[in-house]
């Protein structure tokens, strides 16, 4: 065994085993490259498959010194797969890397390898993405055409940034580690094959049939320089038997399949291809790529993605955000996590066409993208289930302006906005085929417009609530919520009612009581409340120790749809909180609600001052809402009600022990 | 919470026995506790020289002191004993197997169990071992700790039943006897594979072209090297003969099946011309699995050999000169299987090749064996349930997992009975626009035809006409008038 001295299980060796016929100097090239990039005990087996230019001879010459090197010579040459799978008798680790000669390593290209394997018991085998010479991608695994050729997922196809981790048909065994006892249980590189060409995209699929995926992973990257002589008349002879014998042993896989053949004519076929190992494809698509700092339903369309990558690891996972913000910076974190990631589609209906026929689930999110893309897209899309995540009824915010508005354009403005939007949102719920709602009012409304549809309510999962800081260290009162830094959201409506019509009067009992107004981008008025008993704190990084460190949250709100986030977060802090009826709908408060709702300004400061002032009502209160947050706005709780979305959609459950 | 079983072999070493029953009980245990994390140990693991026959690197057991029993015991739910040699053995019995005395700590382990305190929470199973005479009462103790506790022969049994009696007659002690889980090797390798694996031997010139070889074991106890596979060669042709099968004697594959890796032939050896085949040692459990299934007959030098032939259907006999595994092959095999001596040969592959009356005796005995799975398994699931109530979370999980199963499948039905309502309405519809389509078709053909009709007769007329005009033109009035009418047309036109 070679390689640094790390820190790692001994599990984690791995055999390389190459095959060369010819090309000694790549042999040792890439033994070196080996050496240099290699962080975890490994052994290599050169089998030389009957070299005609006396390369065994030169490597026996060369290979004195190198321990870790075990050289072994076939009289005949019997090709890459025989040759292969003799090296694979030789090794002695649980993981076996097949290396051509001719692949150029980078630092780190293994690791991110061996985490897959790690991570994921049903992967059999695991590639980098092959790069050319010039850095151009080469192949990130490669699609089988129902006519048996092959093509290399390359930069035709795909930009290299774009790439993410997923299962693929088969990836060249230019590079591939595989455990071993999945190569032996898939019956090794069958010997029907000649020579080269073929032996590995059939491996692929025999360690299919037996349960075991193929991975491509885009965070390993090594350099395939293509020495070898594909282009000779020889090799397209060995390439079309062996696509001869392809096609016999593996008929019944590609009975079904679009050809290879023309492909580039028909990009639908393309992207049906690469997708078809994946046992099933979902669309997504709201604003914009969710932003891990940020509130504005973000925190929530990553757990509804979270959901849906979870409810199968090797299912694709398609998120297509409608407007780019911050798309670039924040893609690489759900690429990772296999999902494919999409921005800036300027025509969607085109795009769905590009796609046509792909989708088993198209996810919409929000009105504005349901017009937008998610209608225009499902067109292209008929097989396709279809899910509108309504995330809150937008509609209800001009219809409550439109109830307390005074000014009759403002009247005129609110109600026109409030019909196109109830307008949109029946169309919404009338195409879906599963309608997704925040809570059990909205839903309600779901149900009336679309009676014949189920409507299930998802609301937002919170970390598990173990342990919640008591009274001692908490004094004052909190407003939780961001402002986009513009005049009139209702956050600042609700903020400056608090500072003009609330505070006043619980300053008369509770004298130089404080508040801390916390959220992102506060806006020019809110900025101006600043004072010795006001601090606007603007963007946290974390606002669960400003939770934990105040006595009331307190936010008036009159205008809003849905659930009000900042109360479940609240809720998990083991904040009591003091709103309005609109503010607390879809909290589960039940008879709660006496202490914590009230309408008018006089009722909220009854409510604040009685959560001042009594420590038991307090500390009731609390348990209550931790309770409360436990039972509905837990993980679980969501995951449930995911498991009954997904269930709608037709999808089984996350099998055990994936 | 997912479960984790532990599971102590000896899968750090290279023996057939030794790799296959921990795959065998993986793969039985896997199936039953979908999701379950299986780790195995054995007593050297990766410390272990390395080999090639070993594609699950074991951890290594560790000495027995009370710190690793509480490690063991924490990070894990519960653990299987299924090492090939048999347990209870004399001191140092470890160290001469291994070479290597850090093994002997595993002996305490092995035989001993985590301890009274420690499987209260955290039960120690065995799965089919074997035991040595007189085990000590720690492992009588040990044994009868176990809520089951599985020996594969019942000599083992016996003699955990005599110690018991002997040194405490109180003790609860009554083990359940095992066939061979080798039986169901044939389960976990698909014949694709196995005929794919042989191929690729025979492409490396380790087995002659065709199946149908007869296997010999290259070591039996008490005898080993080409003498042994010279005097079972030899023999062969009368065995064959006194089974009903004479002529030639097939070819000869020789299969190292015992923990040695040493004095092996190499993989790139050839074979000379009328020799035996001879396989590498340290062949990984696929590959000898796939040799036994290729052969028409196997000569078993020891009881794993023998229940992998039986696992995958190939005709088998155990030469088993010391008589140490004779017991172990009567729980799935007829005792008149076993050769004692080369004597015995023949009427052992007599018996080997008659017709088995069925159900054949691996046919129970793997039905055995799978009620020993199950058993291990609900033993696993209601020690995960004590041990943080997560059975009934288990239970309510995989209530759930059903119910969104059947939902799932409820709405992909009424989705499949939806697409089809459509799609027939949508052929309906086109059947009655083609209806239509055909319809309106005959129509204009019917007309196309009128007006062929009418054209022809018109086209008729016209030849009619025209020879008519042709005919007048001939005339002599006509063609003798042409002169004087042509002289008045040039004297009107000047």
């Amino acid at each position: 065994m070679n390689g640094a001295a790390v820190d790692v299980p001994a599990t984690r060796a791995v055999t390389f085993v190459m095959v060369s016929h010819g090309g000694g100097d790549l042999v040792m090239n890439c033994l070196d490259s080996l050496r240099k990039h290699t962080t975890v005990p490994y052994r290599v087996v050169v089998v030389d498959s009957a070299s005609l230019d006396g390369t065994a001879d030169w490597l026996e010459e060369r290979l004195t010194d190198r321990a870790e090197v075990t050289l072994l010579r076939l009289r005949e040459n019997l090709g890459f797969g025989a040759g292969c799978n003799l090296g694979v008798r030789q090794a002695d680790t649980e993981l076996v890397c097949f290396l051509n000669a001719d692949v150029e390593l980078s630092e780190g290209w293994l690791e991110p390898l061996l985490a897959v394997l790690d991570r994921r018991p049903d992967v059999g085998a695991v590639a980098p993405v092959l790069l050319g010479q010039d850095g151009e991608l080469q192949e990130a695994g490669s699609v089988i055409g129902g006519d048996g050729w092959c093509q290399a997922w390359d930069a035709e196809r795909t930009q290299l940034d774009d790439l993410f981790p997923r299962v693929v048909d088969y990836a060249s065994a230019a590079c591939l580690l595989i455990r071993r006892r999945a190569f032996f249980a898939a019956g090794g590189f069958s010997p029907d094959y000649e020579i080269a060409y073929f032996e590995d995209v059939d491996l692929a699929l025999e360690l299919r049939r037996r349960g075991w995926l193929t991975w491509v992973e885009p965070a390993s990257r090594v350099t395939h320089v293509r020495h070898g002589s594909s282009g000779s008349e020889r090799a397209a002879e060995l390439m079309r038997h062996n696509h001869g014998v392809f096609r016999r042993r593996q008929a019944p896989v590609l009975r079904g399949r679009p050809p290879r053949i023309g492909m580039e004519e028909a990009p639908h076929r393309q992207i049906q291809l690469r997708d078809r190992p994946a046992p099933h494809r979902v669309l997504l698509i709201d604003d914009r790529v969710p932003q891990a700092d940020r509130g504005r339903g973000d925190p929530r369309t990553q757990a509804v993605l979270d959901a849906w990558v979870d409810a199968h690891p090797a299912g694709r996972v398609t998120y297509l955000a409608a407007f780019p913000d911050r798309a670039r910076e924040c893609a690489p974190a759900l690429r990772a996590r296999g999902v494919e990631v999409v921005w800036g589609v300027e025509d969607p209906e085109a795009w769905g066409r590009e796609r046509a026929g792909l989708y088993d689930v198209i996810v919409a999110f929000r009105p504005h993208n349901f017009v937008s893309h998610g209608e225009p897209i499902s067109r292209s899309q008929p097989q396709a289930v279809r899910v509108y995540d309504a995330e809150a009824l937008f509609h209800r915010r001009p219809q409550q302006h439109f109830e307390t508005a005074t000014d009759s354009d403002e009247r005129r403005r609110f109600a026109v906005e409030a019909t196109r939007l109830r307008d949109q949102e029946t169309a919404a719920f009338t195409w879906a085929d599963v309608g997704v709602c925040v809570s059990e009012e909205e839903a309600e409304w779901a149900a009336s417009v679309a009676p014949d549809r189920p409507i299930r309510v998802a609301c937002y999962p919170t970390p598990p609530v173990v342990e919640v800081p008591g009274l001692e260290g908490r004094d004052g009162l909190a407003f939780f919520g961001g402002f986009d830094g513009t005049p009139g959201t209702p956050n600042e409506r609700a903020v400056l009612e608090l500072v003009g019509d609330v505070l006043p009067g619980l300053r008369e009992r509770h004298p130089g009581l404080r508040l801390r107004v916390i959220g992102a981008d506060p806006s020019p008025a809110v900025l101006a409340l600043r004072g010795d008993d006001i601090e606007v704190t603007g963007k946290v990084p974390d606002p669960r120790p400003w939770l934990a460190s105040a006595r009331v949250h307190v936010v008036p709100m009159r205008y809003g749809a849905g659930v009000k986030i900042k109360f479940v977060d609240s809720m998990a802090a083991g904040l009591p909180f003091v709103t309005t009826p609109v503010g607390a709908e879809g909290l589960h408060l039940g008879v709660l609600a006496r202490h914590l709702v009230g309408s008018s300004p006089a009722e909220l400061v009854e409510a604040c001052d009685r959560l001042l002032a009594d420590d038991v009502l307090w500390a009731d209160v609390q348990a209550e809402l931790v309770e409360i947050c436990r039972e509905h706005f837990s993980s679980t709780a969501f995951d449930r009600a995911m498991t009954r979305v997904i269930a709608d959609c037709g999808l089984p459950p996350r099998p055990a022990g994936v | 919470m997912v479960g984790a079983a532990a599971l102590w072999s000896s899968s750090d070493t290279a023996g057939f026995g030794d790799q296959l029953l921990p795959w065998l009980v993986r793969e039985e245990i896997g199936a039953r506790l979908p999701g379950w994390r299986i780790t195995t140990l054995a007593p050297l693991g990766w410390n272990a020289s390395p080999n090639t026959a070993v594609t699950d690197t074991a951890e290594p057991l560790g000495p027995s002191d009370a710190g690793r029993r509480h490690r063991l015991a924490e990070t894990t739910t519960f653990t299987l004993v299924a090492p090939s040699f048999p347990l209870a053995g004399k001191p140092g019995s470890l160290t001469a197997r291994y070479g290597d005395d850090r093994a002997e700590g595993a002996a305490g382990l092995l035989d001993h169990g985590l301890g009274a305190d420690l499987e209260t929470d955290h039960p120690v199973v065995w799965s089919g071992v074997r035991v040595a005479p007189f085990p000590s009462e720690e492992v009588v103790r040990a044994a009868a700790r176990q809520p089951r506790c599985a020996v594969r022969d019942q000599r083992s049994r016996t003699r955990l039943l005599t110690s018991a009696r002997r040194l405490d007659p109180a003790v609860e002690l009554d083990p359940v006897v095992l066939p061979h889980p080798g039986i169901l090797a044939g389960r976990w390798l698909d014949e694709a594979a196995m005929t794919s694996l042989r191929r690729q031997l025979r492409q490396l010139g380790r087995l002659p072209a065709d199946d149908g070889y007869v296997v010999l074991p290259s070591a039996v106890p008490g005898s080993a090297g080409p003498e042994l596979v010279e005097r079972l060669t030899g023999r062969l042709r009368r065995a064959l003969t006194s089974a009903g099968r004479p002529g030639p004697v097939p070819p000869v594959v020789v299969l190292p099946t015992g923990p040695a890796v040493t004095d092996a032939p190499s993989w790139l050896a050839p074979t000379p011309p009328g020799e035996a085949y001879r396989l590498p040692a340290g062949l990984v459990v696929e590959d000898r699995l796939a040799v036994l299934a290729g052969a028409s007959l196997v000569i078993a030098g020891d009881e794993h050999t023998a229940a992998a032939s039986a696992g995958v259907g190939t005709p088998w006999v155990l030469f088993d000169p010391e008589g140490e595994d004779s017991p172990a092959i009567r729980e799935f095999g007829r005792p008149e299987q076993v050769a004692p001596t080369l004597g015995g040969l023949p009427a052992a592959v007599r018996a080997a090749l008659a017709p088995v009356d069925a159900p054949s005796p691996v046919t129970l005995a793997r039905r055995r064996l799978d009620e020993h799975f199950d058993a291990v398994a609900l033993i696993a699931e209601e020690t995960l349930g004590r041990r943080g109530g997560h059975l009934d979370r288990r239970a309510v999980e995989l209530a759930a997992e059903n119910t969104a199963l059947r939902e799932a499948n409820s709405r992909l039905r009424q989705r499949v009975l939806l697409e089809r309502g459509e799609l027939v309405e949508a052929l309906t519809s086109a059947w009655q626009e083609t209806r239509e389509a055909r319809g309106e078709t005959d129509q204009v053909r019917a007309e196309l035809e009128a007006e062929r009709a009418a054209h022809a007769a018109a086209a008729a007329r016209e030849a009619e006409l025209r020879r008519e005009l042709e005919a007048w033109q001939h005339t002599k009035l006509v063609r003798w008038t042409r002169p004087l009418r042509d002289a008045y047309g040039k004297v009107r036109d000047s």
